[in-house]
């Protein structure tokens, strides 16, 4: 099994980077390759069963722009092959057709898909998230410059219970496109939804997936799942 | 009009401090904040003191802000500082409402601030300072700062042209700053203990800002900190102009160079970060024109304050009480550096939660990724207590950092903690968040007492 971490220096923001560093204490028999910003992607020209993007600045959101740039039939042919993609924070904004900077400047986009994003800088958006994907519940915390718009309903990744999605008042959030899954929740995503990462192991073929540190995954898991059910300020 | 309008406001301004001194609550604030709604360009109308210098940057604000002040009032000069205060724009009005007299004319020599790196672009514009010190720029809360980047283009936009930097040029960040300003720039000569590649989770500055190839260093302190450049198009770190050539531990001394002259200084506290603060307040002293001997002298009395770092003694246990800023991953990490690093068998008592958060909230914990809490996996770390809601989270990342679990004890409330953990170390480092300080001050309290009275119950005396 191979699993690319796709430009690990600049896709790392606000802890992100411990979702690969968890997922390879789950998968000890994974290759996993890191690729810098300076390296052509590897699953431009191998084959890879998972990609991972983490959070980055806004420039870097650009500068991982100008090296994917050209390569949109490839990565389109490995989502529609089902290989994994898992986005995290902004990064997946990157596949829509534009985003649009404060000043009206449009960057344009990967148009994989048909949304755009839109910055607010310096308006910040923070909010605690509290969703669904299918009957899994999802936790989450977003903090942010951008919201996306447009987004067909059928592209569409989690289901909003409370929290921001992919505007302040959207009711779902975040992107999904049979194993391409983006969303603003960012930080150690798959080790606050351990259910979500058993899922992704098992879309990886992987049959009885173990959890690395089971009890207490688990255990914070519940903790933080009951508080956020109670009456608390998701957003300021 | 202008005029009355902001002479009603340093009216109101003085009035409300009086008022808040004479009812014992806290008046660093509201004098300022009631001045602004008055008067919105207060900043910029009130006559400035003969000189302004300005403290900013993510870590080590307070600590050197309070140390250039210290050493300028020794000096002889009248100094007003936002020491006890709040250092974005409120603050700094009271601390000008203070420095003028009730016709606004400046009462004071010199103006020592300490400036919040996000606020900056309402304050520095207005208030000019003939010096800016920039400690570092590391990612700081996720909310509030976003990522370093946006920090610096804040500082990078609204610095005003007149001001004279003094940069940490083992910053690779922040000594990118304002290239057309007048700078001097101040480092650490390359120590024992120095790295070429990073050991660190977070390096913010691993790549060339040119041509995105990995840079090299000569050394490497911690995170971004040390010295680098490119092998490809050859961008590279600044040469400092006050170099700190040796750390003399034994003898408590520090000395700079500067243009090929020694300096020999007592060291204020042996923790590296607080050696950089040292000797950024060091540099802009020199450049501010302070005799270099006197300086000596004057920081002999200086020491670190009490709400950063404390020592006591309980029985045979030293127990010391230090900031490790929550949310602020580079601020955690270097204390768990300094920590890990420290000798004897020790405990270490995390309770960095946000208290406000917790409050009616719950705090995003994304940022204990960042944080390098492989640092205490250390054998002499004999037991890490981890007090407070969030302890759960705590405990999963000290599993990935490999520590083992059964020195790990977990205990949502801080002062049961304290009753359940073991009594019978050396040290015990109690590390807290601004937010959680008065609640640390609470537990320390409890522990004073009750490593005590272990102590006694084993035969031994105080």
């Amino acid at each position: 099994m191979k699993i690319e971490v796709l430009y690990p220096e600049i896709c790392c923001l606000f802890g992100d980077k411990a979702n690969m560093r968890y997922f390879e204490m789950c998968l000890p028999d994974a290759e996993f390759i890191k690729t810098p910003v300076s390296e052509m992607p590897k699953f431009l020209t191998e084959d890879v069963d998972m990609v991972y993007f983490g959070s980055c600045s806004e420039s870097n959101q650009e500068r991982i722009l100008s090296r994917l740039k050209g390569h949109e039939e490839r990565i389109a042919q490995l989502i529609e092959k089902g290989v994994i993609f898992l986005m995290t924070g902004n990064t997946f904004e990157i596949m829509g057709k534009y985003i649009k900077k404060p000043d009206g400047e449009k960057i344009e986009g990967l148009g994989l898909f048909d949304f755009y994003a839109e910055r607010t800088i310096p308006k910040r958006y923070n909010s605690l998230f509290l969703g669904a994907f299918g009957d899994m519940e999802i936790v989450g915390y977003t903090s942010r410059f951008s919201h996306c718009y447009e987004i067909n309903e059928k592209d569409n990744f989690l289901t909003v219970t409370k929290g921001y999605g992919s505007t302040v008042d959207c009711k779902t959030e975040g992107i999904r496109r049979n194993n391409l899954f983006g969303t603003y929740l960012l930080g150690p995503f798959l080790i606050q939804n351990p259910l979500f990462t058993e899922y992704l192991m098992k879309q990886l073929g992987v049959e009885e997936p173990q959890l690395a540190f089971k009890d207490d995954i688990l255990r914070a898991y519940d903790v933080r799942l009951k508080e956020f059910k109670k009456d608390i300020v998701f957003a300021e | 009009m202008g005029r009355i309008r902001y002479l009603i406001a340093l009216w109101a301004s003085k009035a409300v401090f009086l008022l808040l001194r004479l009812l014992k609550r806290n008046a660093t604030m509201y004098p300022g904040y009631i001045a602004l709604k008055i008067c919105p360009d207060y900043l910029a109308r009130t006559k400035k003191s003969p000189n302004v210098l300005c403290v900013t940057g993510t870590n080590g604000k307070t600590t050197t802000t309070n140390m250039v002040a210290d050493i300028l009032s020794q000096s002889g000069m009248k100094v007003v500082s936002n020491r006890y205060g709040s250092n974005i724009n409120t603050g700094v009005a009271t601390a000008l409402t203070h420095s003028v007299n009730i016709f606004g004319k400046p009462k004071i020599d010199a103006l020592v601030l300490e400036v919040d790196e996000r606020f900056s672009r309402l304050i520095l514009p207005f208030i000019k300072p003939d010096y800016l010190i920039v400690t570092n720029l590391f990612r700081d809360s996720i909310k509030r700062n976003a990522h370093p980047e946006y920090i610096f283009s804040i500082l990078d936009t609204y610095v005003p042209e007149t001001t004279k930097l003094i940069l940490n040029a083992d910053c690779l960040q922040s000594s990118q700053l304002l290239k057309n300003n007048e700078r001097v720039y101040f480092a650490v000569d390359k120590l024992d203990t120095d790295v070429t590649e990073c050991v660190n989770l977070i390096n913010d500055f691993s790549i060339c800002p040119n041509c995105d190839e990995k840079l090299k260093y000569n050394y490497l302190r911690y995170h971004h900190i040390g010295n680098a450049y490119c092998p490809k198009c050859g961008f590279k770190s600044y040469e400092a102009n006050y170099r700190l050539t040796n750390i003399d531990y034994e003898n408590q001394t520090i000395t700079v160079d500067h243009a090929g002259v020694e300096t020999v200084y007592p060291m204020v506290n042996r923790a590296l970060y607080n050696i950089y603060n040292e000797l950024a307040a060091v540099t802009l002293m020199s450049e501010f024109g302070v005799d270099l001997e006197k300086v000596k002298d004057y920081m002999k009395k200086i020491s670190i304050t009490q709400t950063r770092y404390k020592e006591n003694k309980a029985g045979k246990t030293e127990i010391i009480r230090t900031m490790a800023k929550g949310q602020n991953s580079v601020s955690c990490s270097r204390t768990f550096d300094f920590v890990g690093h420290e000798e004897g068998d020790r405990t270490v008592f995390i309770m960095i939660d946000d208290l406000f958060e917790r409050r009616d909230s719950s705090e995003f914990v994304g940022w204990i990724y960042d944080v390098d809490f492989e640092f205490l996996n250390t054998d002499g770390v004999k037991q890490i207590v981890l007090a407070g809601p969030r302890c759960f989270d705590y405990k999963l990342r000290l599993l990935i950092a490999g520590v083992p679990e059964e020195r790990i004890l977990c205990e949502e409330d801080e002062f049961k903690a304290v009753d359940i953990m073991d009594k019978d170390i050396d040290k015990l480092y109690l590390l807290h968040d601004t937010s959680t300080y008065d609640l640390a001050c609470q537990v320390e309290a409890k522990m004073l007492s009750a490593f005590t009275e272990a102590y006694k119950a084993k035969g031994g005396e105080q």
